[in-house]
């Protein structure tokens, strides 16, 4: 992008988000940071069920081998109760450990890295006012060559560009703030993108469905495309889904998607769910 | 070593894509029996769902029916379980094998409904769009998505 595009988008980017923060500049940072805690679904991978919340989640089962999402409530030895903001925001943002060593990408900060510097500094307060507990998770247990964990450097190398989202100016506000939420802390591309064999999002089909999602399964396209999308949903109609889960014909969500919307959107203001519904109706198929 | 993993990587996604095929052809297949029967009952319930939804958004002229409506969903969560006789789940079913592999976790599901329902009655008598509305939200998602979370294929 040009630089002059690139200072207005900034420009442009600040505007929104000070509308954004204005609303919510007298509450204190941990309670701004339960929003994004809640839109990032941490609690799916990083809470057991039936468990201690942020005490390790159950086992991941993943073509590469099963991960075992690790303890991060702020217990100093089992948690991440020693880490500064700055190791925090190594984390999410360049997929890091404080010791430098490259995370896997099943920890999405391959969407994280898109949360803007004041928005992780209120998840990393909301995650410590959370209470710490003492528990140990089992290492990954992950096929050769992917348990080789400096591989993740290369992949990193090859797929990851770790920047914080940056707001189209042409668009409004309602289309940005949803852009974020979508791209960043929600991580819905996660799940409906296919990926490539190394298995990074192929960014030519964002959001066009995926064929082997999470354990395997078909999850569906979310572009405008009224036959493998939900061109056909009005705005509204979206809006309830992320609010209820009813889709437009009556049927309720299953799946994880389920648990996206009961731990995740339906948690959100409604001016949120309009965004993120303004957001994915303006995708075309691609 | 290299060769290796893009060898099985390809095979991986072959057998990936014809598997996805194979779910493809899958669902070209009329339901039959006891599935047809179960698919049906379970869009009446998603038809009271949208009715309901609607008479509260969007037709308030209606909204002298929404007690009709939730007790048609309390009078069916009573027949669920019924619906499922083991291994009931041939195509194009998508049901899956955990119905019946975690048995007491599928019928306590279709408890929780009855009893959400139930408390939806309840509510919807007492004539307060907005609290009916709110209850609406809790039966869906704790009552209808909770189980098709666990107990239903994704609907890809
Ligand atoms: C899709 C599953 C998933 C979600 C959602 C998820 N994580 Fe994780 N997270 C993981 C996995 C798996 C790891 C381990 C990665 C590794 O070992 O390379 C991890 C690791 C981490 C770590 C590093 C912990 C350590 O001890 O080094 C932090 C911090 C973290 N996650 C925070 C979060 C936060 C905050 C959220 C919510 C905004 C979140 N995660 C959501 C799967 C997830
Ligand atoms: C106890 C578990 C359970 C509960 C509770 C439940 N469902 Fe279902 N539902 C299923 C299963 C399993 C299927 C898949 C059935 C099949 O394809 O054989 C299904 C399928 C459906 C379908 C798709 C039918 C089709 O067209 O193929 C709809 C619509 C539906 N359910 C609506 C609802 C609604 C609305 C509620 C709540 C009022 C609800 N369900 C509650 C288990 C449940
Ligand atoms: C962990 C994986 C996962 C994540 C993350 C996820 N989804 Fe989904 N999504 C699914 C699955 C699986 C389904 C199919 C649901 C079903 O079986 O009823 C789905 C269904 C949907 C549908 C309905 C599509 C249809 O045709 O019925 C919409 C809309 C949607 N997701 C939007 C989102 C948005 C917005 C986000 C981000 C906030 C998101 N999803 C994040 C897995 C995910």
């Amino acid at each position: 992008m040009p630089r002059i595009a690139r200072a207005l988008a900034v420009l442009a980017g600040a505007a929104t988000l000070a509308t954004v923060a204005a609303g919510a500049a007298t509450v204190d940072p941990a309670a701004r940071g339960e929003t994004l805690f809640h839109i990032g679904g941490c609690v799916n991978c990083h809470t057991a069920k039936g468990g201690a919340t942020l005490a390790g989640g159950d086992p991941l089962r993943t073509p590469f081998g099963t991960f075992h999402p690790p303890n991060i409530t702020p217990d100093p030895e089992t948690g991440i109760g020693s880490w500064t903001l700055a190791d925090f925001v190594r984390a999410m943002r360049e997929g890091r450990a404080p010791d430098g060593m490259p995370y896997y990408p099943a920890f999405p900060y391959t969407s994280y890295h898109r949360l803007t510097d004041e928005d992780l500094a209120d998840l990393f307060a909301y995650v410590r006012s959370l209470p710490p507990v003492q528990k140990r998770t089992p290492d990954h247990d992950l096929r050769f060559p992917y348990n080789l964990r400096f591989g993740l450097y290369l992949w990193q190398w090859l797929f990851h560009d770790p920047q914080p989202f940056v707001p189209d100016p042409a668009k409004d506000p309602l289309w940005n703030r949803g852009a974020y939420l979508v791209l960043g802390p929600g991580h819905c591309a996660e799940c409906h993108t296919p990926r490539n064999w190394l298995g990074a999002l192929d960014t030519t089909r964002l959001f066009a469905g995926n064929p082997a999602g999470p354990g395997g399964d078909k999850v569906p396209g979310i572009t405008a495309d009224p036959e493998n999308g939900i061109g056909r949903w009005s705005r509204d109609q979206l809006a309830f889904y992320l609010k209820v889960g009813m889709r437009p014909d009556g049927d309720f969500a299953g799946g994880e998607m389920a648990r996206v919307i009961e731990n995740g959107t339906s948690r959100l203001a409604d001016e949120d769910r309009l965004a993120i519904a303004t957001f994915l109706l303006s995708l075309s198929p691609p | 070593m290299f060769a290796r993993i893009v060898l099985s990587t390809v095979a991986a996604a072959m057998a990936a894509g014809l598997v996805w095929q194979m779910a493809e052809a899958q669902q070209k297949v009329e339901p039959k029996g006891v599935v047809a029967y179960r698919i049906a009952v379970m869009r009446t319930l998603g038809a009271q769902m949208l009715a309901i939804k609607t008479a509260l958004t969007e037709t308030p002229e209606f909204e002298d029916n929404l007690v009709w409506h939730a007790q048609i969903v309390h009078d069916a969560s009573k027949l669920l379980v019924d619906l499922f006789p083991k291994g009931s789940n041939e195509a194009p079913s998508a049901a899956l094998p955990v119905v019946w592999e975690k048995w007491s976790e599928f019928e306590a599901a279709a408890k929780r409904l009855e009893e959400l329902s139930a408390k939806f009655v309840e509510v919807a008598k007492n004539g307060d769009p907005q609290a009916t509305l709110a209850a609406f939200g809790q039966l869906g998602k704790e009552g209808c998505s909770s189980c098709h979370d666990t107990f239903r294929k994704k609907q890809g």
